[in-house]
């Protein structure tokens, strides 16, 4: 009985050793990952829900989360509501008495939107309740907002779908919003959801991400291969419901829970085996980021020192009086540099030399470095108050009694943004060039229009190479990455 | 000017040294205006030896250096002069700009869209100035779709114009000095052909004082290794031995090129030029776009090579030579106008303009003028000139890689000219001879004869589905209507069998060799049905598999080889034979069973044995089987493969093919029958599972001959 088993066992083994040898001739070898297929989404009506009208967006919030018991709890973890991200952990160098380098590290404690400067309206201490209208909470006008009232965070920004619903000071909605019809309307963020936030970052729209902008409310297939041609939503990338993954490069010090490219796509996804040779060094989104800001403008230059004059004449893209000096571009080439995924930051309080260029953040790598690709960024240039004394940047009070956009006047404003940041002001100020590199992920364009090999390769290439710390062109050294 | 600055600083020849300017007589001199080139360049090159060796000097044309060897020619000079009269002018090495001033349209590593030169000059010679003009052909690395030209269906076009270009190539990448010590031995000598390489490079400074000139023009084989490039190209040596490489890969040409040149009719823009794939050119010219045009094979003497034909019209005079083209605009022209009494005779509208339909009607007119001017007898003749065409390659993936394309019954006309007057007589190129011309009305053409052929997977020879369809379809149908009977009568024949026993009649090798076989016939049908309809069935790609075709048949002939060797050995043979005597009767008695006998429940009447697993049925269709299909199709398959690259079989295919897939019908069919009778068995398994374990259930009692 037993050896008859055994019989037919080697029978099929055999019959079975061929399937194999079939299919692989027949597909040799080639793993390609297809992206998934994109949720067709479809969200339960919530028109009947609520009949009574709601006196205060709190009030929306409750009744929400009768429903939605996790919500709130969920997205007060994020950096949505807490507007922190993880530790910075700055690596030091110290240099010993004989002469020697020891390398360490310093926990610089949680940073984010809440606490580090930027390139832009600079310093959110004291501008909270300007600052906060883009705060998915209610209230937060000083610094003793409550961050465990779950009553206080704003459901509608997110969800509401009927357009009128718009966040003003502290975050509030802005007089006479229907609540009621907001809170009815509710389904998944769509794309303006996120926009009305994200388009409008630095102050103003395309201001500050270079591929952030409202074209993409409805999207260009030229410009943007995912939301244009797929017409794909932000929290198709942007996945994990409440616990979204994705965290913003410029103002992050690591990528944990991030998003990549390799989330969907497969690591050698091109058919030429020269184009995956270069993903090893080479983020996806040098090549396939051609152009940023493509179809809106976006910030590049922003000089505050120019504030303030009543004579000129006010221009949106050239000057303000309020905010000063500014250049706009459109479709623009990227800047390129290595980055890990990590950034480094300039803290309140740094020293800076006033006589050169103080980077308010900087992309970690370099060839060579683990980790580290090429990538594309856009680059911000602005001229920011500093303590001439003291030597570090001061972040102004720019909102309020106090602030400059009331009585233009650097020393009240500087000395009410200090006293907000507790740090000492001096009483003299000027200005110095600060710099912020937003490294590039959205505006993917279609494949026809990435890059090819003489847009890097070649005397006119967009690759400084010696800047990226190669001898030439490694074209010409042998192909050496 | 900062650009050009760029471009001067980026393009330099690394490493120039500073020079200073010599005039005529070989004295230094501070004035540009004095400066004689050859002499300040003399100063270290051979200037003697480069013009001697000169390719563009050879072909008459005057150029000196800075024509080459520099963006702005002798103010570059000029404007890096210090004031000690030192030049630190990093000079240009020759720029695919400077031999786009010639040559054609070149744009390479620009922000600048591709656009055509506002003037364009047709030169007749025959030689490679204003290639564009003459096929078409545009060297950048711009996509189309992003260039600046108004062309059909742009927007699909995402490809570069040049994939060489794209890749970072210029004009020296492939026309080099052959002394270059970093090009030497890249262009293989015929007499070197076991070399792959000639490493005797010369010294790099005898190359900078003594630089050939006679340019190179590398082939593509000396970059690109056309065999192991075309993996999977059906035909591959027939197809690479006769077709150059841009005949594939130059699918199409978006650049105007010319079809008429017509110097017999001068215009004030110079003589009348028709575009071959522009469109109409009425209403305003922004509204005018070209087209895709392919271009045109033909056998250059070695291989079908791309070319256009460009069509030439001119007055010639009483002796057939040509009337001087000063002449003729002397007839149609002056200060650069109509004369008033050419606008007086041709302008039949009275608009002031010559359209084309008056132009045609010049001739006559023409003539008698021409007359006046003293020329005798003028009359026009008409030659075709035919120009290769060797760039605007295209990488394969745009590339038509479709047999049908070429390999089919239809005919494209290449037109030679839309408006040909009947009497003129058209002189031919030598890659044409031997073709023949025709005219239609005022039109001019060639039919560009595509190579016919029996395409595998491509074409279908239906005559042969048909009738292995039909047998297939009757053989369904027959067991499927006798399927149906054997259930509709299942209850009668219930317990019909008084003994039964298990018999192990199928050894572990006659298993094996069975299931390989089973495993290669399926594979072949479904990869067979793949290639006989090509990619109209979308599961394996074409070549895949004429791969596992290829695999599966010959595991399926050692299969076979192994098993007429065992069989043989063991005498099992002789099963497979029909005894000669009382076969008919045999034969019929087993039919009798399978139309009768089976539904009843009637004893089979010559059940299996150890001795005898076949029944005359049986044993006459695989007879049939072994010794005419199995045999027709494994030499048809062979014939397929051995002649498929052969250019004098190629013709054969149209035969073989068809039966081979004849052949492979009568399998399908086989398969199908086979499959049935499987459950014809005691049970509806027992046969199945007798082709497994090799234990069937037999008629009969018990014999005690179990050989297990």
């Amino acid at each position: 009985m037993f050896g008859k088993l055994k019989k037919v066992k080697q029978g099929w083994l055999i019959l079975i050793a061929f399937l194999p040898i079939s299919l692989g001739i027949g597909f040799g070898g080639k793993s390609n990952k297809k992206p998934p297929k994109i949720p067709n989404r479809v969200h339960v009506s919530h028109s009947s829900f609520f009949e009574e009208p709601f006196e205060t967006p709190q009030a929306v919030t409750k009744a929400c989360l009768e429903c939605h018991e996790e919500s709130a709890s969920e997205i007060m973890a994020t950096a949505h509501w807490t507007w922190l991200g993880q530790d910075y952990v700055r690596k030091t160098g110290t240099i010993e008495e004989d002469g020697s380098i020891t390398l360490g590290e310093v926990n610089l404690g949680p940073q984010g939107k809440k606490n580090l400067l930027n390139n832009f309206c600079i310093g959110i201490t004291g501008n909270e309740a300007k600052c906060t209208s883009c705060h998915i909470g209610y209230g937060w006008k000083d610094a003793d907002f409550d961050f465990k009232d779950e009553s206080a965070v704003d459901c509608l920004i997110c969800h509401d779908q009927t357009g009128q619903y718009r966040k003003g000071s502290a975050g509030m909605p802005t007089p006479n919003t229907d609540l009621l019809a907001a809170a009815k309307s509710v389904s998944y963020p769509n794309r303006d959801n996120c926009g009305v936030c994200h388009y409008n970052g630095g102050g103003g729209m395309g201001v500050k991400h270079g591929d952030l902008d409202s074209s993409l409310a409805h999207p260009f297939s030229e410009d943007d291969v995912h939301m244009g041609e797929q017409n794909m939503l932000c929290i198709d990338c942007h996945t994990g419901g409440h616990k979204f993954k994705g965290r913003s490069f410029a103002m992050s010090s690591n990528h944990e829970g991030g998003i990549d490219c390799l989330d969907c796509h497969d690591t050698s996804p091109h058919e030429d085996v020269r184009l995956n040779q270069h993903t090893d060094v080479v983020a996806c989104q040098t090549c396939h980021i051609p152009a940023f800001a493509t179809k809106e403008p976006t910030k590049l230059t922003w000089d505050w020192s120019k504030a303030g004059d009543p004579d000129r004449k006010e221009d949106y893209f050239e000057y303000l009086k309020i905010k000063g000096e500014f250049t706009y571009g459109q479709n623009m080439v990227p800047t390129y540099d290595w980055f890990n995924y990590e950034m480094d930051h300039y803290i309140l309080g740094d020293p800076i030399d006033e006589t050169i260029v103080t980077d308010i953040n900087n992309p970690r790598g370099g060839r060579g470095l683990e980790g580290s690709k090429i990538w594309p960024f856009k680059v911000h240039i602005a001229q920011q108050p500093y303590d001439t004394v003291y030597k570090y940047l001061l972040p102004p009070m720019t909102s309020g009694k106090n602030g400059y956009w009331h009585n233009f006047d650097w020393g009240i404003a500087l000395k009410a943004g200090a006293e907000a940041s507790n740090i000492v002001f001096s009483g003299s100020y000027g200005f110095t060039e600060t710099v912020m590199y937003w490294p590039l992920s959205h505006l993917v364009a279609p494949s026809e229009k990435s890059l090819q090999c003489v847009d890097c390769h070649s005397e006119q290439g967009r690759l400084d190479w010696k800047a990226l710390g190669y001898p030439t062109d490694p074209i010409n050294m042998g192909g050496g990455l | 000017m900062i650009q050009y600055l760029i471009l001067l600083s980026a393009n330099a020849l690394a490493g120039h040294p500073t020079f200073e300017l010599f005039d005529e007589n070989g004295e230094k001199t501070l004035l540009s205006e004095n400066v004689s080139v050859s002499k300040t360049c003399a100063a270290c090159h051979d200037v003697d030896f480069i013009e001697s060796t000169s390719s563009h000097k050879a072909a008459g044309v005057d150029v000196g250096c800075l024509d080459c060897h520099s963006s702005n020619g002798i103010e570059d000079l000029k404007s890096h002069m210090d004031e000690a009269g030192f030049v630190n002018c990093q000079m240009l090495s020759a720029s695919s700009e400077r031999c786009a001033d010639c040559h054609g349209v070149v744009n390479v590593h620009s922000e600048q869209k591709v656009v055509l030169p506002s003037h364009i000059v047709f030169s007749s010679d025959g030689s490679e100035v204003d290639r564009s003009l003459k096929t078409g052909e545009i060297f950048s690395d711009q996509r189309i779709s992003n260039s600046g030209l108004n062309i059909a269906n742009k927007d699909s076009l995402s490809r570069s114009w040049n994939v060489h270009a794209e890749r970072g190539l210029d004009c020296t990448s492939c026309h080099f000095s052959p002394n270059n010590p970093a090009q030497v031995g890249v262009i293989r000598k015929d007499d070197l052909e076991h070399l792959k390489r000639d490493p005797r490079a010369g010294k790099i400074h005898d190359y900078l004082e003594r630089p050939v000139h006679d340019l190179a023009s590398a082939t593509c084989e000396n970059c690109h290794d056309s065999v192991a490039a075309h993996p999977d190209m059906p035909a591959r040596s027939l197809h690479l031995a006769s077709l150059a490489c841009q005949s594939c890969h130059v699918p199409e040409l978006y650049g105007p090129a010319a079809q008429v040149i017509d110097n017999t009719v001068i215009t004030p823009n110079g003589p009348r030029i028709e575009i071959r794939n522009l469109s109409s050119q009425e209403g305003a010219p922004s509204t005018w776009y070209l087209a895709g045009y392919k271009p045109f094979l033909a056998d250059n003497g070695e291989k079908l090579a791309p070319y256009n034909f460009v069509t030439e019209l001119q007055w010639v005079d009483k002796g057939q030579n040509p009337v001087g083209i000063d002449l003729v605009e002397k007839a149609w022209l002056i200060d650069g106008n109509y004369r008033q009494d050419v606008l007086k005779a041709l302008d039949l509208d009275s608009n002031g303009k010559l359209s084309d339909d008056e132009l045609e009607k010049s001739h006559e007119f023409i003539k008698g003028k021409l007359r006046d001017l003293g020329v005798e007898d003028p009359e026009i003749s008409a030659f075709v000139n035919a120009f290769p065409i060797v760039h605007g390659v295209v990488e394969g993936d745009w590339v038509d890689g479709k047999c049908e394309s070429c390999h089919t019954s239809t005919k494209e006309n290449i037109i030679l000219a839309n408006s040909m007057p009947s009497d003129v007589n058209v002189v031919l190129p030598e890659v044409l001879k031997g073709q023949a011309l025709i005219r239609e009305g005022k039109s001019v053409f060639l039919a560009q004869a595509n190579s016919e052929r029996y395409i595998l997977g491509s074409q279908l020879n239906t005559w042969s589905d048909k009738v292995g369809f039909s047998l297939f379809l009757m053989s369904s149908f027959g067991i499927f209507g006798h399927g149906a009977i054997r259930f509709a009568t299942r209850k009668k024949r219930q317990s019909s069998h008084e003994s039964v026993h298990k018999e192990y009649l199928y050894t572990a090798y006659e298993r094996l060799w069975h299931w390989v076989m089973v495993a290669s016939v399926l594979v072949l049908i479904v990869t067979g049905l793949h290639i006989h309809f090509g990619d109209k069935l979308p599961f394996i790609p074409f070549s895949s598999a004429v791969s596992i075709h290829n695999l599966m048949a010959a595991i399926m002939l050692i299969n076979a080889v192994f098993a007429l060797f065992y069989h043989l050995a063991t005498k099992e043979i002789t099963q497979f034979i029909p005894a000669g005597s009382g076969l008919i009767k045999r034969l019929i008695a087993q039919a009798r069973f399978y139309m009768h006998g089976i539904f009843m429940g009637g004893a089979h009447p010559y059940p299996k044995n150890r001795d005898s697993k076949l029944n005359p049925l049986q044993q006459l269709t695989y007879l049939a089987l072994l010794n005419v299909l199995f045999p027709a199709q494994v030499i048809t398959g062979i014939l397929l493969l051995a002649l498929g690259s052969k250019e004098e079989a190629i013709g054969s295919m149209a035969i073989i093919a068809p039966i081979h897939n004849l052949v492979s019908w009568f399998f399908i069919t086989f398969v199908v029958v086979h499959v049935y009778l499987i459950t014809t068995g005691h049970t509806l398994t027992s046969n199945l599972k007798a082709m497994i374990d090799g234990w069937d259930i037999v008629d009969g009692p018990e014999t005690g001959k179990s050989n297990e």
